[in-house]
């Protein structure tokens, strides 16, 4: 009897967890006119889930008439499939050496990764902005796709789940072949395999969230993604603000859905 | 055996590690350069006037104290939320465990699609408890941080406590003890390693909040209690203020340092095994 209680209140408060995606879904699917009278004015906002006319006005309109919408959602796209893909590619190998080669001064390097990951983005943001400069890549799609492709969290993930693979499974391989790609394609990666998929997923979440590197470092339009341009565009488009957060949201949850057993696996197998 | 490949794995190695190097490591060098000469033109050699000056800067210190604050309130709050969730979802069993989906799923979901709502239920409503932020109230952006974070903690927390062999448990039982009581002192001890991984990486996101709170207050200069660290550093960007950032990078980021470190030595003081 007392875990039904607990279950149903632990139902609710999985529902309260889940509201904020179902009121940004089913906002979506109000008219621009009901938005406007319900939020238009600040100080007295009638918040509600349900609209009063079902109706997909708002992608509509957002999609026929804001041309800048669609051209950042495939941006936002290429930088997060661009970042997980040649991110996971130059981590893989590199934490490969950190876990299982030793070579001199590896654990003060890799101290130095856990340090530099733990910095929030603005402790490299000058220097960062000065090189992307000096280089000529400002306002170019490089400028955010390469501090993506080289972030420390990846090796560091990588290394920990490599560290746990057995050195024997190593030698078994090398007695058969001399070729590292070999070696990858039967030892290692089948081993962390569950974690490689739960990396690759969160770095894309990342790459899709990123916000501060575009404000920063990409300052025309044509390259920049998604995630800035909701948050300019509040005022003058209010009307089909949860439509664009909508759309930007599926991605995400859809990915959730088809990786939600490797995601969970990849992060609890593989720990401290 | 590993010396057959070592050659090749070093070699595979570098692009990687150059990487790092050169977007990550030589930058933060450049930022210490930077907080030792008089500005960005000039280049003078100024020794510590730069720190002593930004450390007694009002807004520097303010900064300081909101990062600190909002990162030592948070993180306990998240770090209890989720293990108690973590036991329920193992107290109940297999057939709840559809329910992950509402928890894990904000952990991928982009700060700059959900912020709306947030805005849009804090700062505008009539709900009695959901105050906005003018009073300094700091609890929209702590329950971003909870809603966004707890997902990763919870799967952690789950996979170490069913680690905690269950005699244990019974043995408690035997004698009595209540249930809170019975983590603190069995569970607690017996999962360390994973608690300070989870400690050390709730405690770096809760210096990426910074994100959050510049998207949910759409402006350089939030409210008082909100302004961290992070914004000191952004403004003075903009107004190409080289050597108080740097300085200010370089204060923040030593503070990060010696907290990580702390909580690194500790986590061998405690561990176990």
């Amino acid at each position: 009897m007392k875990k039904r209680i607990l279950g149903a209140v632990f139902i609710l408060c999985a529902l309260l967890f889940f509201f904020p995606v179902l009121a940004s879904l089913t906002n979506s699917l109000m008219t621009p006119g009901e938005i406007g009278e319900r939020y238009g004015d600040m100080k007295s906002i009638s918040f509600s889930i349900i609209p009063s006319k079902v109706s997909l006005t708002q992608y509509f309109k957002l999609l026929s008439e804001d041309y800048a919408f669609l051209a950042m959602f495939w941006n936002s796209v290429k930088y997060a499939v661009v970042i997980t893909v040649f991110g996971t590619a130059f981590a893989l190998p590199t934490a490969f050496a950190f876990a299982k080669i030793k070579f001199p001064c590896r654990d003060t390097l890799f101290f130095i990764y856990i340090v530099v990951m733990m910095m929030p983005f603005q402790v490299t943001v000058l220097p960062n902005y000065l090189l992307l400069k000096f280089l000529g890549l400002l306002n170019t799609p490089y400028a955010l796709i390469l501090p993506g492709v080289f972030s420390p969290f990846q090796v560091f993930l990588f290394r920990q789940f490599i560290k746990a693979v057995p050195d024997e499974a190593i030698e078994a391989v090398s007695l058969e072949s001399s070729s590292i790609t070999v070696l990858f394609k039967t030892a290692v990666i089948p081993a962390i395999k569950p974690g490689i998929m739960a990396l690759m997923v969160l770095t894309f979440a990342e790459s899709w969230n990123m916000v501060e590197q575009p404000l920063i470092f990409v300052e025309d339009n044509i390259h920049r993604p998604l995630s800035i341009m909701l948050s300019i565009m509040g005022e003058s488009s209010r009307g089909t603000l949860f439509a664009g957060s909508t759309i930007f949201l599926m991605p995400m949850i859809l990915l959730y859905f088809y990786f939600e057993e490797q995601i969970v696996q990849g992060i609890s197998r593989y720990r401290w | 055996m590993m010396g057959f490949y070592k050659k090749k794995a070093m070699l595979l190695f570098l692009p990687g590690f150059l990487g790092f190097l050169v977007f990550f490591v030589i930058p933060l060098i450049i930022s210490f350069y930077y907080t030792f000469i008089s500005n960005a033109f000039e280049k003078k050699f100024v020794g510590f006037d730069n720190y002593v000056r930004v450390f007694s800067n009002e807004y520097f210190q303010s900064a300081l104290k909101n990062t600190f604050i909002l990162s030592g309130v948070g993180v306990p709050l998240l770090l209890v939320f989720s293990f108690a969730v973590a036991a329920v979802f193992l107290y109940l069993g297999r057939a709840y465990h559809f329910l992950r989906l509402p928890f894990l799923l904000p952990m991928l979901l982009p700060t700059a699609g959900i912020v709306l709502i947030w805005q849009i239920l804090f700062e505008g409503s009539q709900i009695p408890l959901l105050v906005g932020s003018q009073g300094g109230n700091r609890l929209p952006i702590y329950l971003l941080f909870i809603w966004k974070n707890c997902g990763y903690n919870i799967i952690l927390f789950m996979a170490a406590i069913s680690g905690v062999p269950k005699d244990c448990y019974e043995a408690s039982s035997l004698d009595g003890c209540s249930v809170i009581k019975r983590h603190f002192y069995i569970t607690l001890p017996l999962i360390t390693p994973t608690l300070f991984f989870i400690i050390i990486l709730s405690i770096v996101n809760s210096f990426k909040l910074f994100r959050e709170i510049y998207l949910y207050y759409g402006t350089n200069y939030p409210a008082s209690s909100l302004y961290v660290v992070q914004y000191y550093i952004n403004n003075h960007f903009n107004k190409l203020n080289y050597q108080d950032l740097s300085t200010g990078v370089i204060i923040f980021a030593s503070m990060v340092f010696v907290l990580v470190f702390a909580l690194y030595r500790a986590e061998k003081r405690f561990n176990w095994e």
